[in-house]
Formats: structure tokens, C-alpha cells, sequence
């Protein structure tokens, strides 16, 4: 899986900003709203979306908010704008602006070959405050498959005096919403024989920088019936929004012949379905790569898996389809599944079937047994094994004519998280030290060294240096071997050099750092791992320690970890291990504290007195 | 400032077109050798996952216009590299057909069993995006892309304007096995050329004929940015054309006087009087109602630099700064004054104006910011090598005091750290050139620390700090110009604040930018053993080496040179006594550019501990950077030897404190 994977893939997810309930102080405003919006749904599906809004800036910080930013492709039109730049001291009026006053760019990101979202904005610069910005805008989706979420506070630091949802839709269509920290009920009426709802919120506090989603005042948008060019289904259950998928994805599956007959003679003598998978995943990796393609319902509608074949490349969508169908062909049936993909990315809200997804990915279910999972954009990865960018979370299993929620593994074995460390040192009089040891790797700790291994060797050497984390380490020879065994990719790396300026010097004593690889928070993107450490290192004089070394077992609910020393022959051996199994509800505040902990206990500079 | 000098630099090559001839030999489309498809790495850099073959651009005129046939042809060798088979070709249409992209051919060939399969791509298959504010793409996505595939596209690009040549440059993200460009200069049209870059001053071949000019480099590593280089682009190997006149026809007719020859920016003051001459750049500059207000904002201070310093001020206070850069001013004046927003020509060029305003010479300085491309300056009037405009002007004395308004961080004669280059082109009414910018500056961190044990059995650490010049702009820059102590502590030190307390950051006014702090540290004494560990400093400027790398290409760029001085006292407490410090030492790197002198001196009841380091040049060569490396990691180490003090027998201790109270 490449890294540029992070980029979005299906389309954008829409980006929550956050806000804490219990505020403990006012924050500071940049800037005060008054905004309007009225989102109205057409019987043809279609959605008329207006804005009004009139924006106070009061300092710079504030000229962030008052960005003119408007995202448009071709499922959603701009049918109109205005917006008037002026100050509230003078009443002058600065600037008026119109749709072609706007700068124009496509947001078609560096690996993205086909795309047609662009964007449409405008900075205000000045240096005079306060700042007044109205802005009237229309718009136009062609479909009601995505509804954006009304955000009561748009920016965080941003005073809002009012703030109003007009919800109008047909009751044929129907619609749904999800209100969060919403304390007002809505207004109901009748406009032009539809329902009308209308929310309104007055005086909120501004918010500050960095707050929880929970916190967060917004309406979450819906539709029960819905149609995007011609497909219609029902998205009041996840089965009805799998559903939709699943016409989409209908004969396009189709092979063409030559590959029908390649699947056929690879998986010639094969017998279990694993053995199936593998084969033709492999198959898939070296032969197809990965290159994003967004353009309308392109962006939730695979390639044909014929077309893949014929240029051996494809987004998620494309590659996920075709090794589909090359499983079907193989006859191991599976199911294209929908993800929010990214390391840090949020589980969807199970409870709101809508599209909150960004990824394609593939389930094989197997009987008797679990499923294999596989991330068809990566030319790495071994098959079952997905990797933190969609691992542990739920997903949408489109199948034949509906589809279910399900959760990817969440790896929290510890076969999946193992790091051993094992060096030989041999000190010299110039504080230098010759090194000679190894690391190995697995599970998720291992999961980007098969993409090091492709890279240079200067590359590659740099990855293995960064990997041992040893100040002062100059590499003479070293060996990377990567490996997939059991599904489970590990690495190890033997190597051997010096550590230029390993430990001080005072006329009487000499100083080490034992340097244990700190534990960090990113290494614990599954809330396990297991470090075993075990260092030897050999004086080049007599020694004794001078303060009685540590000898210890730790052993605390989330965690345990042991550090063992003793010191004999003028040698000096450390042996450590820490286990660590964090509950997944546990703030990154308190995991942070206890990484600290368990550094600071480790990493004590160890003192020892120079003898004769 | 009486004279400007000219001046020229290594790896920068510079000239009119006169060559010696040969000639060299073009590839064709789709016809590949046998050395081409049985290659399977790159000799000279044997781990490259992919190359260049070949590259080349040919440019001639037509009708006008400029005509260039680019063509490239490169190898997969590694699935790694499948990437460069995502391709982009970027132009400036500008709606008005400014360049133009045509005739773009593009086709993959795979060599299975020795047999060719070609694919040629279709147009359907190349996408064109438009990009936005006048720039369009092609993307071309080439389909089938293997470990021995051969990836070749050709397309010609037309340009509208002549008087600036994009040229060419030779090196790649994958090595480059030949790179070449040619140019055919019709009679009546003359060119400077400028070339750049090591590679293309030493060993670039060159040809002549009929006025066509051919420069080939071959076996180009590849080039990757490193750490503790900001500006690697600055060191390509590239050449670029400009205008230098052309031959006007006049002999048409009778009593035609012969072809004229009529030269384009061919002096620098020529260039500066065209730069200067639009409404914008002029109203700056000119008399008129903008710059006469200007008058009425009174500056403070009796001397010139006292002035300018206030001048710098009131725009630093009153005027945001929109962070674009560029050489020509975004708006008028009357705009600006009225905006009180503007881009970092906008806020200089008001400057200018308003030391003008207030009787101080004062002219505009363009320079080559770090990063912008170019190591060296040339001495012909090559326009494109400018990316910003700073301020140059005068003292009584005629000293040369360098200004900008842009950064809030900076006073008269300091300038942002990607502006300190060698040299920049000021713009006079006669006397405009190259002049070079040397910025005097004593930057560095003085340190004094006392260290002693409190009532409450506590070492404390009393340390005063003072950052000067650019370590000052650098403290603020890192602390973003905040006062909040939380802020400016978590900025100063990374890790384990809870024991330091950060009780005052002062920036003193005055010409030199200096911060003064104070900050104490306290350490808890571990009551179980007999002994107290005490590192002597609590700040370093290198806590760790940031270097990693066991080699490098590029030089190490640390943007200043400093001198840093340390001292820390540390008070024997009562019932303790000294058991062992480090040793003095005295190190430097071979050529003497850095060193360290540590030296430990006892006196009675205490020790002190004192340290010189310092950084003579800022630039060091990527050749030294090992020595560096080693040097740095003395140093580190070095900082991180303890003194060490060993509690006197209890009984001793005792009577100590008892003699005291009675």
C-alpha cells in the first residue's frame, strides 16, 4: 500500500471540526456569523442548497475564516454567488465579487490521474479590522447519495450570533438527520406541499482549537429514497445503501478470455481457497498498480474489470472489482466492501447509514473460518493482512443484491505487534563503542519494510538507520530481510558499525545511556506492542557500578514491563521487555503519561567507576 | 555606497554564444537498440530503480514564436519505480494561448521472450486538466508498466514569448543517462545564455554550428533533497536564455539605413529603468499625493538608522504581511495605504517610500532568495534570477544598512535567513548593478547558570540567557513571535518541562535583536545514595547531533555562523564535597571552521564550568560532512558529562548546620 493512500480516494469525507460542551474559559472570537441555510430536496432527487451568510472579522486570525472556498465537480453545480467585501467603520463598500472574480483551481492532488473536483476561492487581505463579509450562494446537487452536514459553528474561535437549517423535502422522498448536542426542536410547516423543518440557534460560544468531536454541534444529513444518475435504492438501512452499490457494480465483473485462461493455469493443482487467494493476489500485486480516478459517479462506480486488465492499472474501486472477479472465476466468491480508510481516520457512526466512506477494499469469507481481508491497492502487503490504514473498524459488505456492517481484524495479538532487539557492544577509550546486533519486526511494526526494501540502497540504508534509533550509529554492514510468513509480515535487520560517542567520560567515572527505544504514541496505532530488548556490552577497562543496578518487574493494568541488569567480567547485560495493551477508550493523554513513565524507568544514565 | 561591483562566481557560467562545433546524434521515436533493451540498471548508480535513457529539447523560432521538440525515453528496472510511469507536463496557457502543447505522442513497449509489444497510447488515454489561473496539464498514465518497460513521450511546445527562454534542465529524481538541449538563434535575434550547476560547468559538451548551439551532459545522478539544505534546487545544472537584442529591419525602401540593432535589457540599468517604469513599481518611487502623506508620520530617533528603524516599525505595527513574494509590487500605493495588507515588495517598496519621504537614500535590492534556484548570481542582466525585494539604503556615513519590512522579527541590517545571499541587484536612477549584501552580525547565545541547593534540598539551576542577532530571530521565530511564557517554554525546550520555570523572556528594544530570559530548573535530590549527578547546562543548541546520514550530496547549510558562550558556577552545599567533573578539552574540526573549548576550573566551594562554541563559516561542504558529523556528536556528548558531588560523612554534615545556627 502506498503512502499516498492517505490522499482520499472515493471522495472526500466531510471534515467535522470540533468543539468542547464544557468550555472552561471563553475563548477569544476572530470573527461573528450570521448564517442562513436552507437545503431543499427536489422529487427529481435533486438538492437546491442556499447560504446566506455575513461574517465579522475581527483580527487577522480571523481572515482564515473569511475564505471564500467553494468545491464543485460535476454532481455539484454553482448556480449563483455573491459576495460584498466592506467595512463596518467607514460603511464603505471594499469589494464586490462575482462567480468569475474567483480564483479557479482543480484540487486534483499529485497521484490522482483523472479527477474533475475543483475548487473556487478567494483570500481577503488586509490589514484594517473589523472586516465585513456577505456572501450569498447557490448551489445544485444532481443526486441526494451525499448531503452535506450542517455545521452550526463552521470555524472554531468564531462567535456565532445565529444560525439556521431550513430543511425542506417531499414526503415521497422522505428524509433523515442526526442531531448532535442540538437542544432546540425544530420549527415544522409546509412550503410548496413540502415538509419544512427549521432549526435555529442563537449566541454559541466560540470554540476553541482543540476540541472533541463529541462536543460538536451539528445535524447529520440523510435521505431515504435517493437516486444519483439513474440508480436510485433506499439509505434508511446500511443494506439499502449496500444495495445501491451493488447496481452499480453489476457486469462489471465481465473477463476477457486470455485472463480467464491465466487464472485458470495459476491456479492449476491448488486446492483450499487460501491457496486460491494467495496465488491470485499475487498475481494481482505484480502486475496492476494503484492510481486514483475521481470523476462524477466515477467516483463510486469500479472500472470495468476488463478495462483494468487491459492497462493494468486502477483505483481502489477498479483493482478491488477486478480481483474480484478473478476470485469468481477462480471460484472463490467475495465481496467488495466499503471503508473509511486512514490511520487516524474515526469509525463511522454505525448508527446513521450514509455515505461517510472513502475506500474500497475486499472480503473473502471462507467457511468454517475467517475471512481474509485484501487491500488491493497495495503491491505489498500480504494477503489478509490490511495494515493500520483500514484495520479495526466497521465497513459496508456489498453482496449480490444487498450487503451487511462488519468490522476488519483489529490485530491486537501480540504476534501482531512484537519488536526484538538484541546488541553486542565493545567500548573503546575514545568513548566510541563497536556495535553488532539485530532487530526483528512483526506484524504491524514490520508493515512498511517490504516498500524500503524496493527503494534505493542509500534509501533503504537511511530507513534501516532510522529503524535502530541509536544515537551516534554509523552503519558499516548491515541486512534487511523482509518476509510474509503466515500472512503476517515481518522484518529483521542484522547489522553491524560504530556508535560514535556511546557513552561519557568524568576523570573518575563513565557514563551510559542505556538508550531503549522510547515508546511512542504512533507505535501504538493498534493500542499494543511487545518490545524485548536484550544488550550486552563489554568495557574497555575495569568498572563497577556505583549504584546497585536495577532489577525489576513492573506489573500495572495496562501494561507490564521488566528490566533486568547485572555486570560481571567487566560486562554489563540489560534485558527488558514491555508489554503493552492499552483499552481502546484510553485518551492519548494518559497513554502519553504512561509511555513517560515507562521511558523515564528505562533510560536512567547508568554511573560506573573507573577501577585501577 | 560609492561604488557597486560586478562580480562572479564558481559553477555559474555565463557568456554569449560562441562555441566550438560538433555534432551529436538524436535518437528516433520508437526505435529502440539492443544496448537500450537488454539495459537493467544504471551503471553508475546501480541501485537507481529506474533512469532516463535519453532526454532532449530542441528549440528553434518560427514565425515569432519559440518551438521546442522535447522528447524523453526512460527505463523501469524495479516495480518500485512503476511511478514514474505517471507522467505531468505543466504549461501557462493564460487563456491566451501563451504556450501551447501539441502534437504529443506517447507509447510503452514491453521486450517479452525478445519480442517487441508496443502499446501506443491513444488520446483518450492522455487527460488534460486544466489547473487553474492559467496553467493547464497533460497527464499521461501509462497502462502495462513492468520492470523492463520503455516509456517514451514526445510533444512539441510553443511559446509566445521570446524574450525569456524557459531553457532546460538536465538532472532528474532518477539518474539521467543523457540529457541534452539545443537552440537555433536565427541571425537577427541575439541571446545571453546562463548555465548553472556543477556538472554543466565542468563537463557539459558543447557544440556549434549555423548558429545552432547544442550543450549534452550525461551519466546525471539523481538528485534527492536532504535535511539541513532548504535550497538543493540551487545547485542543479540548467541553463536559461534572455533576450539581448535584436536586429531591427529598417533597410527596406529606399534610403533604408541597414538592419539597426536595437538591444534588450542589455545593461542593468536599462533593466532597472524598464522594472521601474510601470504605474505600480513607479508611484512608489515618484512624487505624488501617496508618498507626500507619508511625510506626515513622524519617525523617532536623531540618526538615519534610528529612523529607518522607526520607519521599519511603523510598518511592521500597522501593515499585514499577505506572505507572497515576487519582485514587482501586487498594488499602488494608494491601494496599500488603504489595504494595509500587502506582499513583502508591497511592505518594502512603502518603506522605501517612506525613507525617501523623510530624506534617507534609500533604493530597491532584488535578490535570489535560498531555494529559488540559483547558488550564485550572474553579472548580466538576467531578470528571472530575482524572487524578492528588499530595501537597501543609505546611513550618514554611506554605509550600506539592508532593510525589510515584511518580517516582524527584524530591524535595519538583519534580513530573514533565507535572504542571506551573496549578493543582490539594486535598482538606481543611474548607477543601478549588482552589488553584494554582507551582513554583519554577531549572533550567538550567551549563557550563565548558577547552580546551588535550596531550602527545600533542591538543586537549583538560576540561569540567565541571552540570544543575540539571529539567534534572537531564530528564538522568535520558534516561539512565533508569542509572549505567553507556556508558549515560549514549550518552544525553548522540547521535552520534561515540569522542573523548569521560565520566569522571564524580555526583547529588548535597541538595534541589535536580543532576548534575554531567566528561567530556573530545579532537580530533586535522591535521597538514597550519596551522590549528586549535575549536567552543567540546561540550554544547548544542539541537544542532540541532527545529523544521521552517514554521507551526503549536497553542503550543510546552518543559514549564520554564531559564537556561543557558557558558564555555569556550581556551589558546593554543605556536607558535600567535589568527587569528579569532566575534563577540559579543546576540539575543532580539521580546517578550524568549528570548535569547542570546554574548560573546567575549581576555586574554593565551588566549580566552574565554562564552553566556547563556535561556527565560523555556515556553510560547510558535503566532503567535510563526516568530520561535522564526528564533531558534532563531541559535542553532544561532551554537554552531557555530569560534576559530580559526594555527600561528607553524616556526622560532619551535622556539625556543619550546628556551628551555623548557633
Amino acid at each position: 500500500m502506498k503512502q499516498s493512500l492517505g490522499l482520499l480516494i472515493l471522495m472526500a469525507i466531510p471534515l467535522f471540526f470540533s468543539l468542547s460542551a464544557q468550555a472552561q474559559k471563553e475563548e477569544k472570537a476572530h470573527s461573528i456569523l450570521e448564517m442562513q441555510q436552507v437545503t431543499e430536496l427536489n422529487e427529481d432527487y435533486s438538492i437546491n442548497l442556499k447560504t446566506t451568510q455575513s461574517l465579522l472579522i475581527l483580527n487577522k486570525d480571523g481572515l482564515g475564516h473569511g475564505v471564500i472556498l467553494i468545491h464543485y465537480d460535476k454532481l455539484r453545480k454553482i448556480q449563483n454567488f455573491e459576495a460584498t467585501i466592506s467595512s463596518p467603520l467607514t460603511g464603505k463598500v471594499i469589494k464586490k465579487l462575482k462567480l468569475k472574480d474567483l480564483n479557479d483551481v482543480a484540487t486534483i492532488s499529485d497521484i490522482s490521474v483523472m479527477d474533475d473536483s475543483r475548487v473556487k476561492y478567494f483570500e481577503i487581505n488586509t490589514g484594517v479590522f473589523p472586516i465585513k463579509v456577505e456572501t450569498s450562494l447557490e448551489m445544485k446537487y444532481v443526486g441526494n447519495y451525499y448531503m452535506p452536514t450542517w455545521q452550526v459553528v463552521p470555524k472554531t474561535h468564531q462567535k456565532v450570533l445565529s444560525s439556521s437549517l431550513e430543511l425542506i423535502y417531499p414526503e415521497s422522498l422522505g428524509i433523515r438527520y442526526k442531531t448532535q448536542n442540538i437542544n432546540v426542536e425544530p420549527e415544522t410547516g409546509q412550503v410548496n406541499g413540502k415538509t419544512k423543518l427549521k432549526w435555529t440557534l442563537e449566541n454559541l460560544d466560540p470554540q476553541p482549537s482543540d476540541i472533541d468531536e463529541e462536543d460538536d454541534l451539528f445535524i447529520r444529513l440523510g435521505p431515504k429514497k435517493f437516486s444519483l444518475e439513474g440508480y436510485a435504492s433506499e439509505m434508511d438501512s446500511w443494506e439499502g445503501l449496500a444495495k445501491w452499490q451493488s447496481q452499480l457494480n453489476k457486469g462489471k465483473d465481465e473477463l476477457p478470455g486470455p485472463l480467464k485462461a491465466e487464472i485458470k493455469s495459476m491456479v492449476v493443482g491448488l486446492e483450499s481457497p487460501e491457496e486460491k487467494i494467495a496465488r491470485l493476489y499475487r498475481y494481482l500485486q505484480e502486475n496492476y498498480r494503484y492510481v486514483s480516478i475521481q470523476l462524477g459517479i466515477g467516483g463510486w462506480m469500479p472500472t470495468g474489470a476488463a478495462e483494468v486488465y487491459k492497462y493494468k492499472y486502477g483505483d481502489c474501486k477498479g483493482l478491488s472489482n477486478l480481483m474480484m472477479a478473478i476470485l469468481k472465476e477462480a471460484g472463490v466468491p467475495s465481496n467488495y466492501t466499503i471503508v473509511r480508510a486512514g490511520q487516524d481516520a474515526k469509525d463511522i457512526d454505525v448508527d446513521f447509514p450514509s455515505n461517510q466512506f472513502n475506500h474500497i477494499i475486499l472480503k473473502v469469507p471462507l467457511e468454517g473460518k475467517d475471512p481474509v481481508w485484501l487491500e488491493c491497492t497495495s503491491t505489498l502487503l500480504p494477503p489478509g493482512f490490511l495494515g493500520d490504514f483500514t484495520m479495526n473498524r466497521h465497513v459496508l459488505v456489498v453482496t449480490e443484491d444487498g450487503g451487511y456492517l462488519d468490522k476488519t481484524p483489529d490485530y491486537s495479538d501480540l504476534r501482531y505487534n512484537t519488536v526484538l532487539h538484541e546488541a553486542n557492544l565493545d567500548l573503546d577509550d575514545l568513548g566510541n563503542a563497536r556495535i553488532k546486533g539485530s532487530r526483528s519486526f512483526q506484524g504491524l511494526p514490520a508493515q512498511w519494510f517490504a516498500s524500503a526494501m524496493q527503494q534505493s540502497e542509500t534509501e533503504k540504508k537511511k530507513y534501516v538507520l532510522n529503524k535502530m534509533n541509536l544515537k551516534g550509529l554509523v552503519i558499516d554492514q548491515y541486512e534487511l530481510n523482509v518476509a510474509k510468513e503466515n500472512n503476517i509480515p515481518s522484518a529483521e535487520i542484522s547489522y553491524q558499525g560504530i556508535v560514535q560517542q556511546y557513552f561519557q567520560n568524568t576523570a573518575k567515572r563513565i557514563m551510559i545511556q542505556p538508550q531503549f527505544e522510547p515508546l511512542e504514541t504512533d507505535m501504538l496505532s493498534n493500542n499494543c506492542i511487545k518490545l524485548q530488548d536484550r544488550i550486552s556490552i563489554k568495557a574497555h577497562r575495569n568498572l563497577e557500578p556505583e549504584a546497585p543496578l536495577l532489577d525489576f518487574l513492573q506489573e500495572e493494568e495496562n501494561y507490564k514491563s521488566s528490566l533486568k541488569m547485572s555486570f560481571s567480567d567487566n560486562t554489563l547485560t540489560m534485558d527488558r521487555t514491555v508489554e503493552i495493551n492499552f483499552p481502546e477508550d484510553m485518551t492519548k493523554e494518559d497513554k502519553q503519561q504512561v509511555l513517560k513513565t515507562i521511558n523515564g524507568l528505562h533510560n536512567k544514565t547508568l554511573f560506573f567507576k573507573k577501577l585501577d | 555606497m560609492k561604488t557597486f561591483y560586478k562580480f562572479l562566481l564558481s559553477s555559474c557560467l555565463v557568456g554569449t554564444l560562441t562555441l566550438i562545433t560538433a555534432i551529436a546524434q538524436d535518437i528516433k521515436f520508437g526505435k529502440y537498440s539492443q544496448e537500450e533493451i537488454d539495459l537493467s540498471s544504471c551503471e553508475y548508480e546501480p541501485d537507481a530503480a529506474a533512469v532516463v535513457i535519453y532526454e532532449s529539447a530542441s528549440s528553434y523560432f518560427v514565425g515569432g514564436n519559440l518551438h521546442t521538440d522535447i522528447h524523453f525515453r526512460k527505463k523501469v528496472f524495479n516495480p518500485s519505480a512503476t511511478d514514474i510511469a505517471d507522467v505531468t507536463i505543466s504549461y501557462y496557457h493564460g487563456g491566451k494561448s501563451i504556450e501551447i502543447i501539441s502534437g504529443l505522442k506517447a507509447q510503452i513497449v514491453n521486450f517479452t521472450d525478445g519480442k517487441e509489444e508496443v502499446i501506443k497510447l491513444s488520446k483518450k488515454e492522455i487527460f488534460e486538466i486544466d489547473a487553474g489561473n492559467g496553467r493547464k496539464e497533460y497527464r499521461i498514465t501509462f497502462p502495462n508498466v513492468q520492470p523492463g518497460s520503455i516509456l517514451e513521450y514526445s510533444y512539441k511546445k510553443i511559446d509566445k514569448y521570446i524574450t525569456f527562454l524557459d531553457g532546460w534542465s538536465f538532472q532528474n529524481r532518477i539518474p539521467t543517462m543523457v540529457s541534452k538541449y539545443s537552440i537555433d538563434i536565427p541571425e537577427y535575434l541575439d541571446y545571453r545564455f546562463l548555465g548553472q550547476g556543477d556538472n554543466f560547468v565542468s563537463r557539459a559538451k558543447k557544440t556549434q554550428k549555423n548558429g545552432k548551439y547544442e550543450w549534452e551532459l550525461t551519466n546525471l545522478k539523481s538528485i534527492k533533497p536532504e535535511p539541513y539544505i532548504s535550497n538543493f534546487e540551487d545547485y542543479l545544472d540548467k541553463i536559461e536564455f534572455q533576450l539581448a537584442g535584436y536586429k531591427k529591419d529598417n533597410s527596406q525602401g529606399y534610403g533604408g539605413t541597414g538592419p539597426a540593432y536595437e538591444s534588450v535589457m542589455s545593461s542593468w540599468q536599462e533593466t532597472a529603468d524598464e522594472l521601474t517604469s510601470s504605474d505600480k513599481f513607479g508611484g512608489f518611487l515618484k512624487n505624488n499625493a501617496s508618498t507626500k502623506s507619508l511625510k506626515e508620520i513622524p519617525l523617532e530617533g536623531t540618526s538615519s538608522v534610528e529612523r529607518m528603524a522607526s520607519a521599519q516599525k511603523y510598518i511592521q505595527e500597522n501593515f499585514e504581511n499577505s506572505r507572497r513574494v515576487g519582485i514587482f509590487p501586487s498594488q499602488t500605493i494608494k491601494e496599500l495605504l488603504g489595504s494595509k495588507s500587502g506582499t513583502k515588495a508591497d511592505l518594502n517598496l512603502l518603506l522605501l517610500a517612506m525613507l525617501r519621504a523623510n530624506n534617507i537614500s534609500a533604493y530597491p535590492l532584488l535578490i535570489s532568495s535560498k531555494g529559488n534556484g540559483r547558488s550564485t548570481l550572474v553579472q548580466y542582466p538576467f531578470i528571472t534570477q530575482f524572487n524578492q525585494l528588499i530595501i537597501v539604503a543609505e546611513d550618514e556615513k554611506g554605509t550600506a544598512i539592508y532593510l525589510d519590512a515584511s518580517d516582524k522579527e527584524l530591524r535595519p541590517g538583519y534580513l530573514s535567513l533565507d535572504n542571506h545571499v551573496e549578493g543582490g541587484f539594486v535598482l538606481m536612477d543611474n548607477n543601478s548593478g549588482l552589488m553584494p549584501i554582507q551582513l554583519g552580525h554577531r549572533s550567538g547565545v550567551f549563557q550563565m547558570v548558577n547552580v546551588k541547593l535550596n531550602e527545600q534540598n533542591e538543586m537549583t539551576f538560576d540561569n540567565v540567557v541571552r540570544y543575540s542577532d539571529y539567534d534572537a530571530i531564530q528564538f522568535r521565530n520558534n516561539s512565533k513571535g508569542s509572549d505567553d511564557l507556556e508558549e515560549v517554554k514549550k518552544a525553548m525546550f522540547s521535552e520534561n518541562q515540569d522542573n523548569i520555570n521560565l520566569l522571564e523572556v524580555n526583547v529588548k528594544s535597541g538595534p541589535r535583536p536580543q532576548i534575554d530570559t531567566k528561567f530556573t530548573v530545579t532537580d530533586k535530590m535522591d535521597e538514597s545514595t550519596n551522590l549528586i549527578y549535575l549536567t552543567p547546562f540546561k540550554y544547548l543548541k544542539y541537544k542532540e547531533n541532527p545529523f544521521k546520514e552517514d554521507s551526503r550530496q549536497f553542503p550543510v547549510d546552518f543559514n549564520y555562523s554564531f559564537s556561543d558562550n557558557y558558564s555555569s558556577i556550581i556551589n558546593i552545599p554543605d556536607g558535600f564535597e567535589l568527587d569528579d567533573f569532566p575534563e577540559s578539552i579543546n576540539i575543532a574540526m580539521p580546517d578550524g571552521n568549528s570548535k569547542l573549548l570546554y574548560s573546567v576550573t575549581q576555586m574554593e566551594g565551588m566549580i566552574k564550568i565554562s564552553a566556547v562554541f563556535e561556527m565560523k563559516n555556515s556553510m560547510i561542504l558535503a566532503s567535510d560532512y563526516k568530520d561535522l558529523k564526528y564533531f558534532l556528536e563531541m559535542v553532544t556528548s561532551k554537554f552531557k558529562e555530569p560534576v559530580v558531588l559526594k555527600r561528607i560523612a553524616m556526622n560532619l554534615s551535622e556539625n556543619v548546620s550546628q556551628a551555623k545556627s548557633e
